[in-house]
């Protein structure tokens, strides 16, 4: 750590531009590394000469793109980083920081602080604070949660009645379903307000328990690719990491059931499920997948849904889903909102969705 | 725990101040290991070393660190911060307490800057049931206006150690920058004067270039010739060479020791003329000699810690 | 002392220990330690933060702290500083440690 005493020079802020971002990622390709989207944050520390010595970003509460030149390796410099970057994460109000990385790398990273979250053959997901799922297990928990307890998980984007169906058939199907909503925001309703309207919708099934599926439970499109080298595999790794994460709160929360809603038009979905009916049993929770709701003949969809608002053909979707979703398309803010936010994801997902879609599955 | 007093809290006046080992004030491995290099003393900087973010945990560190880390023989200093800055005084508050021989002041302009860090310090030990004036204290110069007030400075506290030459700053100020030595020539000089006429130390400031071994040789022995006691070290390596410019030579060292037993020999035989080998010794061939038997002694005892 | 936010003071260099302070409610100080010297020293630097905490009147946090082998006086300090940090509080006791 004397290093970085005499001629090292760290230097931290707003993502790089230009040259400086060339340089960045011509240093991260040479690791076997992409610069990864959605970095808001980044530390590089030069050595004398002014050549990248190593590098480590940050996307929200995530670590991404974090190299140490390999001649440089077990000199204190990714100590320096992640230092740096714990600064600036509370700073930005103290959350959590979470990083996925290569298994390999679980020693290095355990040394700095971080403690596995869960771990696949592929990919490793860590945080830098022990007990995080446990916490957030117990803001989960229903403490009259008793018998078999079965959990479902949906986006409700917004929701719909084929939603509804589906948390009416998964809650008769056992003792206490946990429904976790989405919580990221990477949606055209922000997750308040649809955790807000799945609340509303659901109000007479006694047995089901609304919560979050919080910070470790992501999404396939915010799942951080940046350090697999093979982009198509992208899909299954994820899918992979999501599962194991899931059953270490299922074991937690001694959920034996998991719902799904069966997947026919989604192939990436319908690959999740296939991979979870796979995983699920060893960990002792079943599978169990309930038809989706037709109407005239088609599922009733989120994305059809969607649309519809888009159109400005708000009024048509009343037929599709619950009062409570409906009530709240009626105010010209809630629609106004919507089409912000349904322009922006449009934009942004294009890119990403297709490098998802050709995603092989195994 | 920690609460005894490790150091000793009173500071020397005259001492050896060869080397002062600049060491950053939040830097906890260098704090820990400054012990083990042979600095005669070790200066723990809360002020330029230390962002403005980490004066508050720099100031801890420190203070946790003089209270229970053995430091030895050495003599403690501490850089606080500039008193108009409004940190120089929590560093006071936390660092007097802790124990700490001298307290240097940066950017020292004039006497009053002394005697406003004085009455601080003073407050400070009441409040705390220490001996007012057990805590000395020295000021870097580090201006054009500092050094033409060098002697007033020199003069402002019975305190005062020593005085500094603070060169970065002074550079700067003379629109210049460090070079052969030029650039300093003037300010070193007054501030040797200043301190020779109130009969305290002189200190030389850092030679920052750690890897130019060649240029700080060449540095430590202009300072040495123009009569300084010592300098500011940033790197450990550079305080055994600077040790050695300041040891006097086996040569010089045996005429000393002639020197003082003709003195002895004249004496005892209640001569009042004294001569060496057919040379008169007058005066400052004595004092020379007895300064000289003086560093190589401290020297000794230096290494012997 | 009363703590108000999530604070962190200290490094993961060599030496050093980085400390962040979480307020909480309730369930008394929890502290979650990485250390390069777990084994020797783990329960003496725990021992040192809890103290640091008690005598700074701080009776619920979640403190984590990274250990690069830090020495007492260290750990204190660290803790300290993040504690008061997390405090919001400017003034420290010079107190601290007697």
């Amino acid at each position: 750590m004397k290093h970085i005493e005499y001629g090292y020079e760290l230097c931290a802020g707003r993502p790089l531009e230009g040259r400086a971002l060339a340089e960045l990622q011509a240093f991260l390709a040479e690791r076997g590394l992409t610069y990864a989207p959605g970095i808001d944050h980044s530390a590089v520390i030069r050595d004398g000469a002014g050549r990248i010595a190593a590098a480590a970003s940050l996307d929200r509460n995530i670590v991404k793109c974090a190299a140490v030149r390999p001649d440089l390796q077990g000199t204190g410099l990714m100590a320096s980083l992640i230092t740096h970057l714990r600064q600036e994460s509370v700073s930005r109000g103290g959350d959590s920081l979470f990083l996925y990385t290569k298994p390999q790398n679980k020693r290095q990273f355990a040394e700095l602080g971080f403690y596995e979250v869960a771990e696949t053959e592929q990919v490793l997901l860590m945080e830098d604070r022990r007990g995080g799922l446990a916490a957030w297990a117990e803001t989960v928990r229903d403490p009259r949660a008793s018998g078999h307890i079965g959990c479902l998980a949906a986006n409700c984007d917004p929701m719909t009645l084929g939603h509804r169906y589906l948390i009416e058939q998964s809650a008769a199907r056992c003792d206490t379903l946990y429904l976790l909503v989405v919580s990221e925001d990477r949606s055209t309703v922000p997750a308040a307000h649809r955790r807000r309207i799945v609340e509303q919708s659901v109000r007479d099934l006694s047995n089901v328990a609304v919560a979050e599926t919080g910070r470790y439970l992501i999404s396939a499109a915010s799942f951080p690719d940046y350090f697999l080298k093979e982009k198509r595999t992208a899909a299954a790794v994820w899918c992979s990491l999501d599962i194991a994460v899931f059953c270490r709160l299922a074991e937690m929360l001694g959920i034996s059931r998991r719902f799904v809603g069966t997947e026919p038009l989604c192939p990436v979905t319908a690959a999740y499920n296939r991979a979870m009916a796979a995983a699920l049993p060893r960990a002792g929770v079943d599978l169990v997948e309930i038809p989706r709701m037709e109407r005239d003949g088609v599922p009733i969809s989120a994305t059809a849904v969607r649309r519809l608002i888009a159109n400005g053909r708000w009024r048509e979707i009343r037929s599709l889903v619950p009062q409570a979703a409906y009530d709240y398309f009626s105010e010209e803010a809630h629609r106004q909102l919507f089409l912000e936010r349904y322009q922006e994801l449009a934009e942004t997902s294009k890119s990403t969705h297709r490098r998802w879609e050709e995603g092989k599955w195994s | 725990m920690g609460g005894g007093q490790v150091n000793d809290k009173r500071y020397v006046k005259d001492r050896l101040r060869r080397s002062m080992m600049f060491v950053p004030g939040n830097n906890p491995g260098m704090i820990a290991d400054s012990r083990i290099y042979g600095a005669d003393s070790i200066m723990f900087d809360l002020e330029d070393s230390v962002s403005l973010a980490e004066k508050d945990a720099a100031r801890l560190l420190v203070y946790q660190a003089l209270k229970t880390l053995d430091f030895g023989k050495k003599e403690i200093v501490v850089r606080v911060n500039d008193l108009g800055s409004g940190l120089g005084v929590r560093d006071l508050e936390a660092i007097i307490p802790a124990g700490v021989h001298v307290v240097r002041l940066p950017k020292t302009d004039g006497p009053q800057d002394v005697a406003d860090c004085e009455r601080e310090i003073a407050r400070i030990e009441q409040a705390h049931g220490i001996p007012v004036g057990a805590t000395g204290m020295m000021a870097a110069i580090e201006s054009a206006n500092g050094v033409f007030n060098a002697r007033e400075i020199a003069h402002a506290s019975d305190r005062l150690i020593g005085i500094a030459l603070g060169a970065e700053d002074y550079v700067t100020d003379l629109k210049t920058v460090r070079s052969d030595g030029t650039e300093l020539f003037f300010a070193r000089s007054m501030i040797l004067h200043a301190a020779r006429a109130a009969g305290i130390a002189a200190l030389d400031t850092v030679y920052s270039d750690v890897n130019n071994e060649e240029g700080f040789l060449a540095e430590v022995e202009l300072i040495h010739k123009l009569g300084f006691d010592g300098k500011s070290v940033i790197n450990p390596r550079q305080i055994e060479p600077l040790h050695r410019a300041f040891i006097p030579s086996e040569r010089d060292l045996r005429k000393a020791y002639d020197v003082i037993a003709a003195i002895e020999e004249a004496n005892a035989r209640g001569s009042g003329v004294i001569s060496l080998n057919g040379k008169m010794i007058d005066r400052p061939i004595v004092l020379r000699a007895q300064r000289l038997i003086a560093l190589a002694e401290a020297d000794r005892i230096a290494r012997e810690e | 002392m009363e703590l108000k936010k999530t604070a962190v003071a200290g490094t993961m260099e060599s030496s050093d220990i980085m400390v962040t302070v979480e307020p909480r409610e309730h369930g008394g100080i929890v502290l979650e330690l990485t250390s390069s010297v777990m084994k020797q020293y783990g329960r003496r630097i725990e021992q040192v933060i809890r103290e640091t905490a008690a005598e700074l009147g701080v009776e619920h946090a979640l403190i984590r702290a990274v250990d690069k082998g830090a020495l007492d006086c260290t750990v204190r300090a660290r803790a300290a500083a993040a504690l008061f940090r997390a405090a919001g509080q400017e003034n420290h006791i010079w107190e601290v440690g007697k």
